[in-house]
């Protein structure tokens, strides 16, 4: 399967802040990579990088397999980028919008844009300035979509939507993505969103790429093991370190340990501590990422692969 | 797409222009006898020589040519519409060259109604008691063509990422000092030619930035 976005140890600085430290990742052709990571994670910069609006610190990425900082014409005629906010000129008409974009691309989809915007009910002669913030978005993503894009990239498109605008901006996402296996790599905060689209996620923690897998391998690989004892928790043994172990926390009687890979060393671990009741709880992708992001940095294990095996999860030094 | 371009430059700083075209006309109707209140110019005695015209055009000139170029390039950081601009399929330099044609065309065509209409009423006789010979209108061409660098030097101030206003405005303050000092420069082939290269060293200065900074 070849790559539509390639890039290799990425890194961007801003002063003496990483902000984007050596991230290598290829986004398959046809897939739905949703990337994921807190306020301030370096997604957006992440995103600048690969359309050239950033210029690497170092590392080289590729789109097309042509240089992202210095891409031609014709490679922006195949990617669709909706930035952060959805910008447009507020003073423009819907119209106005759609012939300015319009005049740029020569596969421009007049009749798509219009069951778009029909769907939407924006009307041609609507000012942008008076739209809402969510109708906006909705014109972003015609007039990406109506360029028939080979790769769509969007940045937090769903950022300030409301819950229905943001489920019918989704679903319409969804039927997007669904003609001719289109390549699209999305940043969000939101894990429910990313969870119905995305087949595959990265999650940045810090500028760092911890993980880079398909979602279900990351949703099956974190468990929440909850030990339950007659009076406080003991401490776990500090040596040696526990592969896999990324965050423990005391609530009560109650033990609760965060786990990549749970298995039979981990199952041993926890049972040594001598607890009335263990629990080994699944995790959606929210509680996933919440659980996986809120653990020491440094040690976080970090998943990169296709499978899990033992070979996905590398540990990295501890915190 | 150029069409598209120049439409859109056209229509957001159309409102500038129009304010600078009142300006002109005021200025013009003032020295030319009609009174319009509020009265901030005198008389001028002698058209063009008496001085009052050429500070007024100046005045209205820098002022239109500075907002021009910091709505053009700060206007479109600020609303964050240079990732939407820049992501279009045009290169960069194509993008950002008809942006400064729009901007200098938009100057040059306007600024010249205000010279020549002052001119036309100076050249017609019996209008005022002086003599009047188009000799007299070169310190005024001379301003109006100096204005080009200064306007550059704006949009480069808009464009150019800095972490003060005092470095900031640093190419704005270099041009201003610059075109004050070319007018007492008496040749017209060196006054020129020091114009043009101004304008072409500001001109490299936008693209170059306009291609290395980051959005």
């Amino acid at each position: 399967m070849d790559n539509v976005i390639t890039t290799d140890r990425l890194t961007k600085y801003y002063g003496p802040q990483c902000v984007v430290d050596s991230v290598s990742l290829q986004v398959p052709r046809g897939s739905v990579y949703g990337l994921l990571g807190r306020n301030a994670a370096g997604k957006s910069t992440l995103i600048k990088m690969l359309l050239g609006m950033v210029h690497p610190s170092y590392g080289r990425a590729t789109i097309f397999a042509e240089d992202a900082s210095r891409l031609s014409p014709e490679t922006r005629q195949r990617v669709a980028y909706l930035a952060e906010g959805h910008p447009l000129y507020r003073w423009m008409t819907v119209g106005q919008a759609v012939r300015f974009n319009r005049s740029f691309y020569s596969t421009f989809n007049d009749n798509l844009l219009e069951q778009i915007l029909d769907h939407f009910e924006l009307p041609p002669t609507a000012k942008i300035r008076r739209l809402s913030h969510g109708q906006r978005a909705q014109v972003s993503l015609a007039l990406a979509v109506a360029q028939e894009p080979e790769l769509l990239i969007l940045d937090d498109p769903t950022l300030g939507l409301d819950t229905v605008v943001r489920r019918d901006f989704l679903e319409s996402l969804i039927q997007i993505i669904q003609r001719k296996g289109r390549t699209i790599l999305f940043s969000s905060h939101i894990l429910g969103d990313v969870e119905r689209v995305a087949d595959r996620i990265g999650i940045l923690v810090d500028g760092v790429l911890r993980v880079d897998c398909p979602t279900e391998h990351f949703k099956e690989s974190i468990r929440k093991v909850v030990l339950e004892f007659d009076g406080p928790p003991p401490a776990l043994p500090k040596e040696p370190p526990v592969a896999g172990l990324v965050n423990s926390r005391r609530v009560g009687n109650k033990l609760e340990l965060v786990v990549v890979e749970f298995g039979d060393e981990h199952r041993r671990l926890a049972e040594s501590l001598g607890p009335l009741s263990l629990e080994v709880l699944e995790l959606n992708l929210e509680e996933a990422f919440i659980e996986y992001t809120r653990g020491p940095k440094r040690s976080l294990p970090i998943f990169v692969g296709d499978q899990p095996n033992d070979q996905s999860i590398v540990r990295q030094g501890v915190a | 797409m150029t069409r598209a371009l120049f439409a859109k430059e056209l229509r957001e700083t159309a409102g500038i222009v129009l304010l600078a075209l009142a300006a002109y006309v005021y200025v013009a109707t003032s020295l030319t006898g009609i009174r319009v209140p509020p009265m901030f110019l005198g008389e001028e005695g002698i058209p063009f020589v008496g001085g009052e015209f050429l500070a007024a055009f100046a005045f209205v000139s820098a002022v239109l040519v500075v907002t021009l170029g910091l709505r053009q390039s700060l206007g479109e950081s600020y609303r964050g519409t240079f990732l939407l601009l820049l992501h279009r399929p045009a290169s960069r330099r194509r993008l950002i060259a008809a942006k400064l044609a729009t901007g200098t065309g938009l100057y040059l065509v306007c600024s010249p109604l205000a010279i020549l209409a002052y001119a036309w009423w100076a050249a017609t006789p019996g209008t005022h008691a002086s003599p009047f010979e188009w000799s007299m209108t070169v310190p005024v061409w001379k301003l109006w063509i100096s204005m080009v660098p200064l306007y550059l030097a704006s949009f480069l101030t808009g464009i150019r990422p800095a972490r003060w206003f005092g470095t900031r405005l640093a190419p704005l303050a270099a041009a201003g000092l610059l075109v004050t000092l070319v007018q007492f420069v008496p040749w017209w082939p060196v006054f020129l030619a020091a114009i043009v290269l101004l304008a072409a060293a500001l001109a490299a200065s936008i693209f170059f930035v306009a291609g290395e900074r980051d959005y």
